[in-house]
């Protein structure tokens, strides 16, 4: 009896501590959410300012999101299965815009594109600098890194005897990758996907200082928050950090959906069979990125 | 036949030294050993999975050491299956067959072959995910044998069936042997399942395999 009301009271803490967190953070947002009516949620929602930027902010995301899961998935996994040379500094290096502030590679790719390198490119390749191809070029390189994170973690998780099966029945290297790995990681790639959507959304930092805040040419919504507050105009910054709350929140309710119709696969599945990568190995590791303008 | 001369086998802390192993062509033969005694690093090495770190490695009288496993043509099932997930079982039956180019009649009529002798008709639609480990350890044998390889290397595939499950097993095993005339290595902990229909039997002790012809 004893130990049943310790046991009980144990997660009852645990669970109150979490509650607590939650609690906090929702009254911090709800504060900030209370400043606004409907009303003018509604008219600024309408405004061309804000319309465009959500547009921009959409399109950039999608494309930077697509980039940096398709780069994500082939270095996540020789990170997770092989041991190579330096293979310590190379996951060093690809850890820098997590864990340094990202507004240093707005600076960086600012100087960068400033040498005669950088030059080159843009005069022979592309136009970056203070460009919406600048605003994807950022959310690109700080989302990478997280998405690779990730998927490290999924083929950490996923188990690779599959891939041995498949080159045992006739597969080369190529194809047990792109016929056994991509498959049984098909739901976790998903998941991360969508997370980058979310993070890139939320970039600032370096857009900040790459691609400048260049009113309807170069305006996002995390730089939008930005413009409007140093304009005084609250009532649109809060609308706009709305926007990025609510797409923070639907992106994890979907990845959450998509973590449970897995998971209740998964429990039907026998023990014989791989455990799929399933996107709660992304979950468990990822902060969650959405609507983050914390850089 | 399998010959192992001298094989060194390094995995992480693990290491084997000086394996030698020699199965006959067509033998069918048990391989015992206590929990951690490098049985399923052995088979993997064998299998191509594995690369051996000295020593040759003979597959029917030809040096494989540095082949590829997809071209060593075993038939292996690992304890863990390894079943591909996201396809039902009549897919993971075809999948090495697909690899191999064999023709849509061909690939039916070996399907079938396998499927009834193996009971697995009724459950061709259904997703792997949804199978018990008795069903998934019976498709992860018939997508190794639909193959009909010369050798076929098992670890462990009667260690979770139920008596009835484990004689039609052992019996389709036996009857696959006589005749395609492979040469099996099976690992197992119940030796008195297979003692039947071994050739030869190899034993894992102090890091060194003795076999003998029974």
């Amino acid at each position: 009896m004893m130990s049943l009301n310790c046991e009980r009271r144990f997660w009852l803490s645990l669970q109150l501590l979490a509650f607590c967190f939650a609690g906090v953070l929702l009254w911090i947002l709800a504060s900030m959410a209370m400043r606004v009516s409907l009303g003018d949620v509604v008219v600024m929602l309408m405004s061309d300012g804000i319309q465009s930027s959500v547009k921009l902010s959409i399109m950039t995301s999608s494309i930077s999101a697509a980039i940096a899961t398709l780069l994500s998935v082939p270095i996540g996994y020789v990170l997770a299965r092989r041991t190579f040379f330096a293979k310590w500094l190379v996951e060093a290096i690809c850890i820098i815009p997590i864990s340094a502030p990202p507004l240093v590679f707005g600076l960086a790719l600012l100087i960068f594109f400033q040498s005669t390198a950088g030059q080159l490119i843009e005069a022979n390749v592309w136009k970056f600098t203070f460009q919406v191809s600048g605003i994807v070029l950022c959310q690109c390189l700080i989302t990478s890194a997280y998405a690779i994170q990730w998927m490290q973690t999924v083929f950490h998780q996923q188990s690779n005897r599959p891939e041995q099966i498949a080159l045992t029945l006739g597969c080369n290297r190529w194809g047990a990758f792109f016929r056994v790995t991509i498959p049984e990681a098909r739901p976790a790639i998903t998941t991360v996907a969508l997370m980058a959507w979310a993070h890139c959304m939320g970039v600032f930092g370096p857009i900040l200082v790459f691609a400048g805040m260049i009113r309807g040419r170069t305006e996002v919504l995390s730089t939008t928050i930005w413009l409007e507050l140093q304009s005084g105009n609250l009532e649109a910054a809060i609308v706009a950090s709305l926007l990025l709350i609510v797409v923070a929140v639907s992106v994890t309710a979907i990845a959450k959906r998509l973590q449970l119709s897995i998971g209740r696969s998964a429990v039907t599945r026998s023990a014989a069979t791989q455990t799929a990568a399933t996107p709660a190995a992304v979950d468990q590791t990822a902060a969650t990125p959405a609507g983050r303008a914390d850089d | 036949m399998i010959e192992l001369h001298q094989l060194g086998i390094q995995r992480g802390e693990f290491c084997l030294q000086g394996i030698d192993l020699k199965i006959p062509t067509s033998a069918y033969s048990s391989f015992i050993g206590a929990s951690g005694t490098g049985k399923t690093t052995i088979l993997e090495c064998i299998t191509g999975l594995l690369q051996p770190s000295a020593g040759k490695l003979l597959l029917n009288g030809q040096d494989c050491t540095t082949m590829a496993a997809a071209d060593r043509g075993i038939g292996y099932v690992p304890q863990d299956l390894g079943l591909f997930s996201w396809l039902n079982v009549q897919k993971n039956l075809a999948f090495g067959l697909n690899r191999q180019k064999v023709s849509a009649d061909e690939q039916r009529q070996r399907t079938v072959e396998v499927t009834e002798a193996l009971q697995l008709a009724d459950l061709l639609k259904s997703r792997v995910t949804t199978l018990s480990r008795g069903q998934a350890q019976r498709v992860a044998l018939g997508r190794v044998l639909v193959m009909r390889p010369k050798i076929l290397v098992l670890d462990e595939p009667l260690s979770s069936l139920d008596a009835a499950t484990k004689n039609l097993v052992t019996d389709v095993l036996a009857k696959f042997h006589a005749k395609h005339l492979c040469t099996v290595l099976h690992v197992t902990h119940h030796e008195a399942d297979i003692d039947a229909m071994c050739d030869v039997r190899c034993e894992i002790q102090d890091g060194q395999v003795i076999c003998c012809e029974k």
